[in-house]
């Protein structure tokens, strides 16, 4: 069903029409919230505020604005507003990274254009750019990510020291970046 | 600025390993100056949340959509809750509205998800709102029960009293079933997860990849469910406590003219919790109960800090005090001036200026501090040879110790009442700008051992294996460690590190060596250490082979002249007096030209560690 009548049917109240919404949406909201919260269960906490809000403001909803921008506008006030909260949490702790670091989520959150911001198509880049990696380095990929090891971990299976592995964790998401981001200009070339 | 030692910290801060104190300093040095650095580590971070995204199992996702309706019903429940309290209450309550009969409304029909608790319920804040939603009800009940009964209407009250017992008595059942069956649910996950581990250590036996990834998923994901269980555990039984708190009220004969101290405020707040994070406990005669935000301290009562909990106090004055982690404050007190007795932790405070003769006093158990308006940082080890440290920062603090002796502690200085301390005041030094000025600080001594990277040293004990000089690190040589040609034929690096520690297990320290300063070249080592007095042990020798002449100055002075040692035997100079003056300690090995004892008559130190102590 096209998503102008999956909206339409939501706003009348129907549950699965939503839902299907959400299946389309879900992996969108949270590649924008992990982009700012890196606590995985604050991620999934975020997410489902951002489709409760869109559940329930969905009569406010103008179809002029595609559904996909209305969703990461909603997503992108409810990461501000945990961030704020946790930067008040913090306000009476001595100096820390933690905190310099939110206080930079914020500012980050704030001027970035959540518009312009395409979670989705990262997302899809990202799958392309991980296919083309060494098999050394998505193997280490698999293992923090995917099997959810620590560095210490994959160190003492690898033989590697935990320092090590951390590095090469960060040159390969340098890798990944920089992949992504010329699938991203030529994509826009190709426009 | 360490670039390199900075973008590892970040390395291992995104990949969720703890940094040590120098390493975050660097870390968060980098990150406030430098604009590229800054920039570089948020979009490294939003890779790795789009790494983590794409990690997320498809049954997650699926489980995500399910969660959000669930949520919603619950918010309606818990809503719906305090809506039919307040109903009652407006039903049962003492004055009809003006123009209407005082009629109950209709319930309307609503269907309740009804779910054994915890299925299905992925989300931490979605039992918290459940939790919430109780504990807002029994507030509510707590409220009404505790106003006292209208005189003018004595079976009306009677009636309603009734009702709300009867109401708190259901509460009451409802949270003890609801935390009961959580606590199964919990155990049972317990049981699941260490189940589910041990198949995952089966499986990464196995040669079947497929079996391990879902071996480790399926870990995981019970893993995850466990510890959503137990934080539902924890509001829970929080909202039991609340519960059965609203039944003794609601039980209790009302008194027609004592009014409660909530209502009238009469008791007198000694300090208010200002921010609360993780475990902190508010400690009374009456027992304990967990310090929330707001909450007043009375007099007489204390606070426990758990391992990760930090508590901020205020006072009416705007005295304040952090307390750190692992931290007891007893007694509390403000009648005739502000007295906290401080059992152990650690705390911070910004006193306001006291009256003359009320001036604020942190007790401890080695001595007291008395504050007529400073900042200053309290240090308590029960450990009575540590004792009490107490730096200022500002102003001025007169410490005593439990001989009765006092000194006044100016701004900037420190002093410490311990048993065996002279009570005097110091400098409060710089912060460690390397390991080695910080184990300097925390142990007064810094270990440096030479040898192979990777040795097993004894904790604390920092290597050395012939690298040039590392602002980050503090310590190291003056050249490159290059190749050069030792003998006709054979080619050595400068400073050569070696291993004979199958000769000697048990002493690591002289087990191991960088031979350097050979062939009349001097090599320059150099540690970064404050001006002061030092006492500095240098060792050289091998547990293997002859070596030597060993030829060592410290600080300009001749330590070790020439010494050859026999196989297992060592040139140990112990507890050389030195003063730095020009921010490091300086050995200069090798260089004795005209040796006694070598045929080319050069020296070849093999060096094994040096110990350098402050010296008070």
């Amino acid at each position: 069903m096209e998503e102008s009548c999956l909206v339409g049917e939501a706003r009348n109240g129907s549950r699965e029409a939503f839902r299907e919404l959400m299946r389309m949406h879900q992996s969108r909201v949270r590649a924008y919230v992990s982009r700012h919260i890196h606590d995985r269960d604050a991620l999934d906490d975020l997410a489902q505020i951002t489709f409760i809000a869109a559940y329930r403001s969905l009569d406010s909803y103008k179809p002029e604005v595609p559904f996909a921008i209305w969703l990461v506008r909603i997503a992108r006030n409810r990461v501000l507003t945990h961030l704020r909260d946790e930067q008040l949490r913090r306000r009476h702790e001595r100096e820390s990274f933690a905190r310099s670091f939110i206080n930079a989520s914020i500012e980050w959150a704030e001027t970035e254009d959540s518009a312009g911001t395409s979670p989705d198509a990262e997302l899809k880049a990202l799958r392309g750019c991980m296919e083309k990696l060494p098999p050394h380095s998505a193997g280490l990929l698999r293992e923090h990510y995917f099997k959810g090891r620590k560095a210490a971990q994959i160190a003492e299976s690898t033989g590697k020291g935990k320092s090590g592995v951390t590095m090469a964790l960060l040159r390969i998401r340098h890798v990944l970046r920089e992949c992504i981001e010329s699938n991203r200009v030529v994509a826009e070339a190709g426009q | 600025m360490n670039d390199n030692r900075a973008h590892q910290a970040w390395a291992d801060y995104l990949a969720g390993e703890p940094l040590s104190i120098e390493d975050e300093r660097i870390l968060l040095e980098a990150f406030q100056s430098n604009d590229a650095f800054r920039q570089e580590a948020l979009r490294d971070a939003a890779t790795d949340g789009l790494l983590r995204v794409e990690a997320t199992p498809a049954r997650d996702s699926e489980s995500l959509i399910e969660s959000v309706f669930e949520r919603m019903v619950a918010e309606n429940d818990a809503t719906g809750f305090i809506k039919r309290v307040d109903t009652r209450i407006d039903r049962d309550g003492d004055s009809p509205r003006s123009g209407e009969a005082a009629t109950p409304r209709r319930r309307s029909t609503r269907r309740r998800a009804r779910r054994a608790p915890g299925q299905g319920n992925r989300n931490y804040l979605l039992p918290a709102l459940l939790a919430a939603g109780l504990l807002l009800g029994v507030v509510l009940l707590l409220s009404q029960s505790s106003s006292g009964p209208s005189p003018s209407e004595p079976g009306r009250s009677e009636a309603r009293r009734d009702a709300l017992r009867k109401q708190a008595e259901k509460e009451s059942v409802r949270a003890q079933q609801a935390r009961k069956e959580a606590e199964t649910l919990v155990a049972g996950l317990r049981v699941q997860e260490k189940q589910a581990e041990e198949a995952r250590k089966a499986a990464e036996k196995a040669q079947d990849e497929d079996l391990r990834k879902n071996a480790e998923e399926a870990f995981l994901d019970i893993a995850r469910k466990r510890k959503a269980e137990e934080n539902r555990l924890k509001n829970l039984r929080e909202a039991e406590e609340a519960a059965n708190q609203a039944l003794a009220n609601s039980s209790a004969e009302p008194k027609p003219q004592e009014k409660s101290p909530e209502t009238t405020g009469t008791r007198v707040a000694v300090a208010k919790v200002e921010s609360v994070e993780g475990e902190v406990y508010i400690v009374s005669p009456a027992g304990k109960a967990t310090a929330k935000a707001e909450e007043d301290l009375q007099a007489g009562e204390g606070l426990e800090v758990g391992a990760t909990g930090t508590v901020v106090l205020t006072f009416a004055d705007r005295t304040r005090v952090e307390v750190g982690p692992n931290a007891a404050l007893r007694e509390l007190k403000s009648e005739g001036g502000k007295r906290i007795f401080i059992a152990k932790g650690e705390v911070h405070a910004a006193v306001a200026k006291q009256p003359k003769e009320q001036a604020m006093v942190f007790v401890t158990p080695h001595g007291e501090a008395t504050v007529l308006g400073t900042t200053l940082r309290l240090v308590i080890d029960p450990n009575p040879k540590e004792g009490t440290r107490l730096e200022v920062t500002k102003g001025m603090v007169r410490l005593k110790n439990l001989a009765g002796k006092t000194v006044d502690v100016p701004s900037g200085h420190f002093a410490v009442a311990a048993i065996g301390t002279v009570l005097t005041t110091r400098p409060i030094p710089p912060l460690p700008r390397t390991r080695a000025e910080a184990l300097l600080q925390s142990h007064g001594k810094v270990v440096i051992n030479f040898g192979p990277e990777g040795g097993k040293l004894p904790e604390g004990t920092l290597n050395d294996s012939g690298d040039p000089f590392d602002t980050g690190r503090g310590y190291g040589w003056d050249l490159p460690n290059d190749l050069r040609d030792f003998a006709p034929g054979r080619r050595m690096n400068r400073r050569q590190a070696y291993d004979k520690s199958a000769k000697l297990p048990d002493d690591p320290l002289k087990a191991t060596f960088v031979r350097a300063g050979w062939s009349n070249v001097v090599e320059t080592w150099r540690l970064r250490i404050p001006n002061g007095r030092y006492s500095v042990t240098v060792c050289a020798g091998s547990a293997a082979n002859e070596q030597g002449p060993h030829h060592v100055r410290v600080e300009g002075l001749q330590v070790i002249n020439s010494v050859v040692t026999p196989a297992g035997q060592f040139a140990e100079v112990k507890d050389v007096p030195v003063q730095v003056t020009d921010g490091e300690l300086t050995l200069l090995v090798g260089g004795a030209v005209n040796s006694r004892t070598a045929s080319d008559q050069s020296s070849d130190t093999s060096l094994n560690y040096v110990i350098v102590r402050s010296l008070k």
